[in-house]
């Protein structure tokens, strides 16, 4: 009886077995693994081979200041009527640098050197008598280029017929006086797009300030993108006047509203309401009052993709303040001759920044690491000495800029990410 | 007239002893006798001088037979004005009156009449017809003139005028035996009909006396003896043939002759290799070597043959065979297998006639009542939209080339100009689609449409087959085919253009139930010639998809380890390792990327598929064009329920083992996210065939299981277990009612079509076609997703390419060109385009920003025309070549061709019936 059993049972027990794992094999199975449709390679975005800085010049007496962080400066190099094309190898691309300085008796501008790319903004600008800007458009690639340039103004886009369909051949630069070809009164934003080719694009712009005061020079920085939420650094630490100026080139009126990344945290000022922007136009307010000597950025929230600027204005000088895009690698940049204020803003989380300043000859002179905490923005001074820096910002990324404020004027820029002061995408073979 | 009989034995004892009786009860005696023997080891010297009392001559082993007729010559008595030669063998036995009629026609002949031979009959039947005279066939084939084993009913019995007589029993005027001579460098087989054209050349004529009758074993012909100038008697006897053919003809034609010979040997060897005589194709080529490897033996024979002649040769043609007797018996032959097979498959489908309908049926109504020719019809009614039109493309499935040649090409080649140059090897299922299309006369695109037309009716057969020789019933295979044959449906292999699992569908009954025959336990035969078949069903299912060795493998593992694989062994490892070596040039390539064993034909990683637990075990995929999860509940439910019944019980655990190795490989498939070169992304492969495994493993459980069921369960006393079988098949009885409903209802929303979606411009396609210098780079995509792109070598991407490219590892070089076109163009970045065969740079809508303006700004590149709204194209505008694509070659896959080429050649001899060979 029992042997019978056993011999009935045996299979059965081994069916079960058996059921069991093929229904185990089939849960296995019928479960995702994890990295389906990682890609193969690691995802690296192009490199390239060189960088091509262009200076532009556009203001009298431009002075251009390049390098590279392992071997220095540069001689300076006035600028005349043509840009100066620096090209530096792949090697070198990610620690090089390029800037533009013009100096006056109480004035000085700064900008970062462009290099070529498809879209520029730049806010801030005018059309007019008292207050003009003048485009450099200079194709330093060996193909032609064509580009539109767009003016909105206050009560939307400037009608401007000529500026379309520009014919920018290699090797040249064209000038585009908004004065002329757009004339228009109060804060214009600028958008240059090349439908073909890539482009450099420099905005000189003149500004008088008061009705009848001092005529100030500066270059309009290129802003990023409109995009959610525009973070705007390089703001000095105190001015006469501070405006705020932001572009909606949407079809649809945006509501932004101001938000101030400041020592201890970010926060919404209060007797700052959300303001309206409406379409294709440029709004202005007045963001004086939060400029109180501490190190600062600005955020402009929306709805709608909005870039701005601030428009500074310190004793006999202007400065703009820069839409920056989040430095998250090693980054080296160029500061106009004089003392001034480092500033790094978080969007996220702490982080530690390493910052070491070179002098002119290429001795390292500032070897800090500045602690940002979540969400505010620390300053770190910055010495007459320091000519050049390169930072190893947190693996979160950092906004940074900074301001020079003499007595021979005031200056400020963001800081573009080195290896990326144009986009580019990934590139690979598909499927 | 003296006749002076000439007797050589070689090893003969067996035959001598009745011989040499015969020769003593001849009506007319010989005038002398002369014996030679050629040193016999069987003691055939002593008995001739026993019998004869006069000396044997003895030489040594190889001596030929030309040689030892000249040394008895010389050693008899010399020649008197009228002596004949009596030739005998001692394996020819003359009847009493054969010297008689012989020596009667010789007195009243001509002068010109040298050669006498009478009629050969077989020895020992006695009956049968051998020889009434021989001659020669264009294709060097000894010809007799008579059917093969002929009987003797006096049918021959007319004396005539023959080009040769066999030298056994030939009477010959000794002046001219010994003019002519027979010819020394031929040592057995063919010194007849050298002997006879010579002769004939000479101006004297042979004539065959049917009324002498000779007795012949033709031990040599048939190996019956040992010898040792006999080695492979069928090689020699095929080689001394073409050599007195080449040896005699006219000059003129030896060129014609060696032509006809070497093609027509190769195709005989070609044929007798297809009719699985792989011994006798072997001696034909050796033949052909033979000969043609020792072109001075010809020479040196024609030249000592220069001279003698005084009759031309159109004199002789006539006694030659004419040229087209070689041609009719290839008819002949094709004639008797086709009606063999005819005949095969009738006795077949008899066997197989569904119950009730017999002989006497009529015709209709037996149609009518073939479950197949149901599955047939609702197989043409759901993939009506399969047939006809442009390719079939969509889904998985890409739309042929254009020309049979690119399958051929991609499956064998080692380099190609595909994309940027590859030497990937190309998927093994090019093979057998090659194959077909051969056979469809180069109609490659009817090749895909009747795979997706037949797949489902094929897998109904084969199931049935399968499921018939499991069961004993009738319903339980016809629900099972059914069942089984819909699974690709269901799952939505078809309807996505699952090329792999599809074929693998049809496939797998076939190759299992040839399986079934390795468990033959009284035919060691039949188990070999299981294990080829299987062997070469599972060369196909593993061409379109690999994983499914991985099954057998794990498969054979069980059965080694279970014990089952004892006294199988040599026949198991001709199933697992043969399959491999059809694969070769493929499964070479694949060695560095193990996942592509687990990826199907069909393109791979186009649909998402993504499978939760439930969808595997009720047989779906995750994927688009599904039947209903809940059509399908019956089934694994009664796949588990089987277990309850004790007496199918061993034969269910078996099957479920199976389902087991297949979803252990399923797991390991879902588990590894596999990589291919050419793909630059992880993906899932299509799990199809591996589910359809797992799911037919339930159906042929099911099936046994239910076999008979109803009989059983009324026979027994109530319990539980009625209601829960009844449950059971009723919920298993409506899973192919509901899916062979919903193939017929679901309307038109298969993947596949016979329209092509337009990935590069029309005009850029028709540019690209067949012309490898006008290949298009497609860029896709912008700065926040990144830009992929792909170089469309001859239009857009065709059925096969996909596996090469997806085996393709990436030129960096070309990758950096293109993202430098996209950042910073150098000035010669455009020739360097050009110099990869890029004629054209197209992006389709919507085009990024940086794509425009790094294209537009390069040096060389200018606008092209771009139909679709939004897109872009540029022409470049450079000259183009191929300069710098990849000139890799695999130096080595020839070597693998040839291999899977010989092994997929002798798997198919080996599988095939059995030749009965004849005399």
């Amino acid at each position: 009886m029992s042997a019978r059993r056993a011999g009935v049972g045996r299979p059965t027990v081994l069916g079960a077995m058996v059921v069991a794992l093929t229904l185990g094999m089939l849960t296995l199975a019928g479960t995702t693994p994890a990295g389906l449709g990682r890609p193969v390679d690691d995802p690296s975005r192009v490199t390239l081979d060189s960088r091509v800085f262009s200076c532009t010049g556009g203001i009298a007496g431009t002075t251009t200041f390049t390098g590279e962080v392992g071997s220095g400066l540069v001689a300076p190099r006035k600028i005349t009527s043509t840009p100066v094309h620096t090209r530096v190898d792949e090697a070198v691309a990610d620690t090089s640098f390029a800037g533009q300085q013009a100096r006056f008796a109480r004035q000085l501008a700064w900008v970062p050197c462009p290099e070529p790319r498809a879209t520029w903004w730049f806010v801030g600008a005018g059309g007019a008598v008292i207050h003009d800007t003048t485009l450099r458009i200079t194709n330093p690639r060996t193909g032609a280029a064509v580009v539109d340039v767009d003016v909105f103004g206050r009560s939307g886009e400037v009608e401007a017929p000529g500026l379309s369909g520009i014919t920018v051949a290699p090797g040249e630069t064209r000038l585009v006086d908004i004065g002329r070809t757009a004339p228009s009164v109060g804060n214009l934003a600028i958008r240059v797009v090349a439908t073909r080719g890539l482009v450099a694009v420099s905005a000189a712009d003149r500004f008088n300030i008061g009705v009848v005061g001092v005529t100030a020079f500066e270059w309009l920085p290129a802003q990023a993108p409109p995009s959610k939420a525009t973070t705007l650094t390089g703001i000095p630490a105190k001015a006469n006047e501070a405006t705020l100026l932001v572009v909606n080139p949407g079809t649809v009126e945006a509501v932004a509203q101001v938000q101030i990344i400041g020592k201890t945290g970010t926060f919404s000022p209060q007797s700052l309401k959300p303001f309206k922007v409406p379409a294709k136009s440029v709004t202005s307010l007045s963001v004086k009052s939060f400029l109180d000597g501490s190190a600062l950025a600005i955020r402009v929230l929306s709805e709608r993709r909005l870039t701005a600027t601030v428009r500074t204005v310190v004793a006999r000088d202007t400065a703009y303040g820069t839409a920056a895009l989040l430095v998250r690698s090693e980054s080296a940049f160029a500061v106009p001759e004089g003392s001034g204020r480092l500033t790094f803003s978080s969007l996220t989380e702490a982080g530690e920044v390493k910052v070491f300043g070179y002098d002119a000859k290429g001795r390292n002179v500032l070897a800090r690491t500045v602690q940002v905490p979540a969400q505010a923005t620390a300053g770190l001074p910055l010495s007459a000495r320091v000519r050049y820096l390169r930072i190893v910002p947190p693996g979160s990324g950092v906004i940074a800029g900074f301001t020079v404020q003499t007595q021979r004027g005031v200056a400020g820029a963001g800081v573009a990410p080195a290896s990326r002061s144009i986009r580019l995408p990934q590139v690979g073979p598909g499927w | 007239m003296k006749v002076t009989a000439v007797l050589v034995s070689h090893n003969g004892a067996r035959w001598l002893p009745a011989v040499l009786g015969g020769l003593a009860a001849s009506t007319r005696q010989v005038d002398a006798l002369v014996a030679v023997d050629t040193g016999s080891q069987d003691g055939s010297a002593d008995l001739v001088e026993r019998a004869t009392g006069i000396p044997v001559l003895r030489l040594d082993p190889r001596t030929p037979y030309a040689e030892s007729v000249r040394a008895a010559l010389d050693s008899a008595a010399p020649a008197e004005p009228d002596e004949w030669v009596w030739l005998l063998h001692d394996d020819a036995n003359p009847a009493p009156t054969c010297l008689e009629v012989l020596v009667a026609t010789a007195e009243g002949a001509p002068a010109d009449l040298a050669v006498l031979g009478p009629k050969l009959r077989e020895w020992p039947s006695l009956k049968r017809l051998l020889e009434v005279g021989v001659t020669l066939t264009g294709t060097g084939q000894r010809e007799t003139g008579l059917e093969r084993g002929e009987y003797d009913q006096g049918q021959h019995d007319e004396p005539h005028r023959v080009l040769a007589v066999n030298t056994a029993g030939m009477l010959v005027r000794r002046s001219v035996l010994e003019s002519v001579g027979l010819d020394r460098y031929l040592p057995v087989f063919g010194t007849d009909v050298d002997f006879g054209w010579r002769v004939a050349r000479a101006g004297f004529a042979t004539l065959v006396v049917p009324d002498a009758v000779v007795f012949h074993v033709e031990a040599s012909r048939q190996d019956r003896r040992d010898s040792e100038l006999v080695e492979h008697p069928r090689r020699q006897e095929r080689e001394s043939a073409q050599y007195t053919l080449l040896v005699n003809s006219p000059g003129w034609t030896i060129p014609f002759r060696s032509a006809r010979m070497i093609l027509g040997g190769l195709l005989r060897a070609l044929g007798l290799l297809l009719v699985r005589a792989p011994d006798e194709a072997a001696d034909e080529v050796a033949a052909l070597v033979g000969i043609f490897l020792n072109p001075c033996r010809i020479l040196r024979a024609r030249r000592e043959r220069a001279g003698t002649a005084t009759v031309p040769h159109h004199e002789i043609r006539p006694l030659l065979a004419p040229f087209w007797l070689p041609y009719r018996h290839g008819l002949d032959y094709v004639t008797d297998v086709g009606l063999a097979v005819a005949a095969s498959i009738r006795a077949e489908s008899a066997r197989r006639r569904p119950p009730g309908v017999t002989e006497e049926t009529p015709f209709l109504e037996r149609v009518l009542r073939t479950p197949l020719v149901w599955v047939l019809a609702l197989a043409l009614i759901a993939g009506r939209s399969y047939l006809g039109g442009e390719p079939l493309q969509g889904g998985a499935l890409l739309p042929v080339p254009d020309a049979l040649s690119s399958w051929w090409h991609a499956w064998g080649t080692w380099r190609s100009d595909l994309g940027v140059g590859t030497h990937a090897a190309g998927p093994a299922y090019l093979l057998p689609l090659a194959l077909a299309g051969t056979l469809l006369l180069g109609n490659i695109g009817l090749v895909v449409q009747l795979v997706f037309l037949l797949a489902v009716p094929i897998a109904f057969a084969g199931a049935l087959h399968l499921l018939r020789r499991l069961c004993e019933g009738s319903a339980a295979p016809l629900w099972g085919a059914a069942t089984y044959a819909l699974l690709p449906v269901v799952s939505g292999a078809l309807a996505q253009g699952r090329l792999g699992t599809v074929v693998g569908a049809a496939v797998l009954p076939w190759l299992v139930a040839a399986a079934l025959g390795l468990a033959d336990g009284t035919a060691p035969v039949k188990r070999w010639r299981a294990a080829w078949r299987t062997a070469l069903l599972g060369w196909l299912l593993i061409s379109f998809v690999p994983a499914a060795w991985l099954v057998i493998g794990l498969l054979a593992l069980f059965a080694v380890v279970g014990g089952y694989a004892e006294g199988r062994r040599r026949e198991i490892a001709i199933v697992v390792l043969v399959p491999l070596l059809t694969v070769l040039p493929w499964a070479m390539g694949a060695l560095r990327s193990p996942g592509a064993w687990l990826v199907e034909a069909g393109r791979a990683a186009t649909i998402p598929v993504d499978p939760g637990f439930l969808d595997l075990l009720l047989g779906r995929t995750g994927g688009p064009v599904e039947a209903p999860l809940w059509f399908a509940i019956g089934l694994p439910l009664a796949a588990v329920l089987a277990f309850l019944r004790s007496d199918t019980r061993a034969t269910v655990l078996q099957v479920w083992l199976v389902v087991l190795a297949a979803a252990t490989v399923l797991a390991a498939a879902a588990r590894v996210p596999v990589t291919l070169p050419g793909i630059p992304f992880e993906f899932r492969p299509w799990p199809g065939f591996l589910l359809l495994t797992v799911q037919a493993g339930f159906v042929v459980v099911a099936a046994v299981a239910g076999d008979g069921l109803l009989k059983k369960v009324s026979g027994d006393s109530i319990s539980w277990r009625q209601p829960v079988a009844a449950l059971t098949v009723a919920a298993a009885l409506v899973v192919p009612v509901l899916s062979g409903g919903w193939w017929l209802l679901r309307g038109s929303d298969d993947l596949l079509t016979h329209t092509a979606p337009e990935v590069i411009p029309t005009y850029q396609q028709e540019l690209a076609a067949d012309n490898n210098l006008t290949g298009v780079l497609r860029i896709v995509g912008g700065v926040e997703r990144g830009i992929d792109f792909r170089v469309f070598r001859s239009g857009t991407e065709r059925l096969g390419q996909d596996g090469v490219l997806a085996m393709t590892s990436p030129d960096r070089e070309f990758g950096h060109l293109v993202e430098r076109l996209l950042s910073d163009a150098r000035p010669e970045d455009a020739a360097l385009l050009a110099s990869y065969g890029v004629k054209y740079v197209y992006a389709p809508p919507p085009v990024a920003g940086v794509v425009n303006g790094g294209l537009d700004a390069a040096v060389g590149l200018g606008g092209a025309s771009a139909p679709a709204l939004g897109s872009r194209a540029w022409v470049v505008q450079e000259e183009t070549s191929l300069t710098s694509i990849d000139d890799t070659r695999a130096r080595l896959r020839p070597l693998w061709v040839v291999t899977a080429l010989g092994a997929l050649v002798v798997t198919a001899v080996l599988a095939a019936p059995e030749r009965r060979r004849r005399r």
